[in-house]
């Protein structure tokens, strides 16, 4: 399995790709917004998106739209603060497969993540 | 999942959050520093228990700014119907532990992935104060980050002020606010 983290904090994808790990997945690769998130999604397969919501550049929702665009069905869960009713609709109709509000305990995004690394 | 489910999930941990921070409450104060005040208390205890596992104890609240400043300030804006600006300042050592707590690193200095760690500490602190202030219009900024010894912040002259101080068993922080002043219910 091959996952991509997309995230302008450093730390938030090494949080990310920590929880990753335990769940078995090495092959990771990493983009600290949503114009290189796409860049590197578009030269590579993936099995599983993990993406923040507001960053520079391009955000989380434009990266999401794009790939959605793109024609791929890949799994892509947003891990955001923004936790909204109108924010969160608006993601599952750009085609969120599944959401994670920040802040979390690192079993809650280890549990969300083996669901995908699981299929 | 279905979208239905998904919808449905996110939403319940948002009722959760509302009614633990009383905003499903009639007595609900007016959007305004002192609610700001307890959305932010709230929010940190969140984030640090949730995130780094450390404990937040409030020792005071004062009005203005605080005598001090520790060595690494994450600052956020949160801007639309209601305007404030949060400089969460964290003591390095506590810093260091937070590191350590998230990324099983141990830094020895403030460097730019401690900074990194502080702006995202100040974007969740304040992304979920703005959440448990449950109220629409209410936007936020991208966190800056501060650091050194003796570093200033100022806040607009038109704000009112309003430190909170904390203790944790690997050391201090500070939450310090501004909210506009011009609103009738700051």
């Amino acid at each position: 399995m091959r996952a991509l983290v997309v995230d302008d904090s450093g730390v938030m994808r090494k949080i990310v790709a920590r929880s990753l790990s335990a769940c078995g997945v090495s092959d990771i690769a990493e983009a600290g917004d949503g114009r290189e998130g796409m860049q590197v999604f578009s030269s590579d397969d993936f099995d599983l998106v993990i993406t923040d919501w507001n960053m520079p550049e391009m955000t989380g929702l434009e990266l999401l739209k794009a790939i959605r665009r793109s024609g791929s069905n890949v799994p892509i869960i947003m891990v955001t603060t923004e936790g909204e009713k109108g924010k969160v609709i608006e993601a599952i109709h750009a085609g969120v497969t599944d959401y994670l509000c920040k802040p979390f305990e690192q079993d809650e995004l280890r549990d969300k993540l083996d669901k995908y690394v699981a299929v | 999942m279905s979208k239905d489910d998904l919808l449905a999930q996110v939403l319940q941990r948002n009722d959760r959050i509302q009614a633990r921070s009383g905003d499903l409450a009639t007595n609900a104060p007016p959007l305004g520093l002192e609610r700001l005040k307890e959305s932010m208390r709230e929010s940190a205890a969140s984030v640090f228990s949730k995130m780094c596992g450390i404990e937040l104890s409030l020792t005071h609240t004062q009005s203005g700014y605080p005598k001090t400043r520790y060595d690494l300030s994450g600052i956020i804006g949160i801007s639309g119907a209601f305007k404030a600006t949060v400089v969460v300042n964290v003591s390095t050592e506590l810093a260091f532990a937070i590191a350590d707590a998230l990324t099983d690193e141990q830094p020895t200095e403030i460097d730019g992935g401690l900074s990194d760690l502080i702006g995202e500490l100040a974007n969740m602190i304040g992304g979920n104060a703005k959440e448990r202030l449950n109220s629409p219009g209410l936007f936020l900024g991208l966190p800056t980050v501060v650091s050194g010894p003796g570093h200033c912040i100022a806040f607009a002259t038109d704000m009112k002020l309003c430190t909170m101080s904390f203790d944790t068993l690997h050391g201090p922080l500070q939450i310090e606010m501004g909210a506009d002043a011009s609103r009738k219910d700051v």
